[in-house]
């Protein structure tokens, strides 16, 4: 019987099988590592900021967060491989995030803790970058402040820096006082930073900076930070006219706490925000009705986890709006 | 016949062990493991409860008609863990306050319902309460395994002793109730990761 001949193709060894380059492509690049360096870059403001007014102490949050932030992510990948990869630069970015919220008197173990349930609960458990439902850093937040009200007390963290500012945070006082506690601050101090938030969330003016440098870079979109500024400057308008005496003006609320950082860096988060243009703005505005709400009727002091949290559950309901596909209705 | 007595006997103890791979009576496992007292007492009792409806329901498995057959089984149920409840409040007076609404609601647990249909209705008596006997222990030792994990980092004790002395500071996040889902979904993934390991086939819930 006749040997069947098989043809071997003259294969090189290098070159992939199917190549569809032919005309004159523009190859970009870029892949989940590089836009998370863009965020990193984007944070980089604030953090200056940060290291300027508290020193060492700014940077040991930051350390710390981002050690063990990139340390469990290493594990989890060491014992769970998935296409989630430590060398996205996601865990980096998300430990930042976290940095930036936390007081600055954090100790060790609760920026473990904190970590521990940010990657590892929030993050690999529903499959890593792309797939997790409530942004991974605002969980850990909400669940450290349940947790140890008092450990998470920016107020109690600055006690020893004098600004000769009022040192408590606005929010606090806005919830004692009533809206005669924005007397008490003056609009330049709250932008630039000098007020009492976590360790780097209230650089108002570099976290703006960061935003804008994410927009440019066409990293974020910008129906976020937008229908964010519109829902949250129209119901703060709508209550203040309502009630003067219980509200502050619409800038008070937009410049105390994390607000800016929540609009440019919390919401527009790529994977818990909606896909189509439309439902971006509606996310933005309810996010701004939602933080307000949160802070003016409840007992919480900065509602923005419960916000966040609340808003990214919307956030499959809103990827229902989608854009009509055209000529569909003819077939 | 000896291979099917193992088997049954330890597929409630791993491959089938509730509230994780038979993703049943979830209710309890929720409410009443903010300690590992109340996790251990809510188990046996419920362990109590499914073997004994086991074995009633599979010796009347011929008698019972098909198209009552739930309403039956709910009877036979309900003796029974009225039973487990008048026990609980003569011998254990202070467990069975703090388990409080959980002990009668073992009626509609779905673990009991859930083995009666699915075991004992086509099954001799002897297997079926070996079976009742192999779940309710999963499901005890499932629960004591939640309620320690959040007695000993929610509230610093272990069955009502100090673990790490008086420095630690609880998480109190875990004794609320989303705790407790964090909890079974934490040791849940655990579980299939340990399977992924071992290479096992399994079938979820």
């Amino acid at each position: 019987m006749k040997e069947l001949k098989i043809v071997q193709l003259p294969t090189p060894a290098k070159k992939p099988l199917l190549d569809v380059a032919v005309g004159p492509h523009y190859r970009h690049g870029s892949g989940i590592a590089q836009i998370q360096q863009c965020w990193v870059i984007a944070l980089i403001p604030a953090m200056l900021a940060s290291l300027y007014f508290f020193g060492p102490a700014a940077l040991r949050v930051f350390g710390l967060c981002v050690c063990f932030s990139v340390g469990f992510d290493l594990l989890a990948e060491k014992l769970a491989p998935s296409r989630d990869l430590t060398s996205n630069w996601s865990s980096i970015v998300l430990a930042l995030l976290l940095g930036f919220m936390l007081p600055l008197n954090a100790p060790w173990w609760l920026i473990m803790i904190g970590c521990f349930f940010m990657v590892i609960v929030g993050k690999k458990f529903f499959g890593g970058i792309g797939a997790h439902p409530a942004h991974p850093a605002v969980l850990s937040l909400a669940i450290l402040q349940l947790s140890w009200p008092g450990r998470m007390d920016n107020t109690d963290a600055l006690k020893n820096i004098d600004w000769s500012v009022t040192m408590i945070e606005p929010m606090r006082l806005l919830k004692t006082l009533g809206a005669s506690a924005e007397g008490q601050y003056t609009w330049f101090d709250l932008l630039v930073g000098h007020q009492v938030a976590g360790t780097a969330n209230g650089m108002v003016l570099f976290i703006l900076l960061g935003g804008i440098f994410l927009l440019l870079a066409r990293e974020i979109q910008w129906q976020l930070p937008v229908g964010f500024l519109i829902g949250l400057i129209g119901s703060a308008t709508i209550l203040h006219l309502t009630n003067p005496d219980v509200f502050a003006t619409p800038v008070f609320y937009l410049l105390s706490g994390g607000t800016v950082f929540m609009g440019f860096f919390l919401i527009t988060d790529h994977t818990t925000s909606p896909v189509n243009r439309t439902p971006m703005l509606l996310y933005g505005i309810l996010g701004g009705v939602l933080l307000i709400l949160i802070r003016g009727y409840s007992q919480h002091i900065d509602g923005i986890a419960y916000a966040i949290l609340l808003l990214n559950l919307c956030s499959p309901l809103m990827d229902m709006i989608k854009p009509k596909i055209k000529g569909a209705e003819d077939v | 016949m000896q291979q099917k007595f193992t088997d049954v006997l330890t597929a409630g103890l791993w491959k089938r062990i509730p509230p994780f791979r038979l993703v049943l009576g979830l209710c309890p496992s929720l409410a009443v493991t903010m300690s590992a007292e109340n996790g251990l007492g809510m188990g046996l009792a419920t362990a109590f409860v499914v073997t004994l409806s086991n074995g009633a329901i599979s010796s009347l498995r011929n008698v019972i008609p098909a198209k009552v057959r739930i309403a039956s089984y709910i009877v036979v149920i309900a003796t029974l863990v009225s039973i487990v409840e008048i026990l609980m409040k003569a011998f254990f007076f202070p467990l069975s306050e703090q388990l409080g609404i959980y002990i009668p609601l073992i009626v509609v647990n779905c673990i009991v319902l859930g083995r009666a249909e699915a075991f004992a209705s086509k099954n001799p008596p002897f297997i079926s309460m070996v079976d009742g006997f192999s779940v309710g222990v999963g499901y005890a030792i499932s629960l004591t395994l939640i309620g320690s994990l959040r007695e000993i980092f929610g509230a610093g004790t272990w069955f009502g002793h100090l673990v790490f002395g008086e420095a630690f500071e609880p998480m109190s996040f875990l004794v609320s109730a989303p705790g407790a889902f964090m909890t079974i979904g934490t040791l849940l993934a655990l579980q299939n990761l340990f399977s992924r390991w071992r290479g096992e086939k399994f079938i979820q819930g």
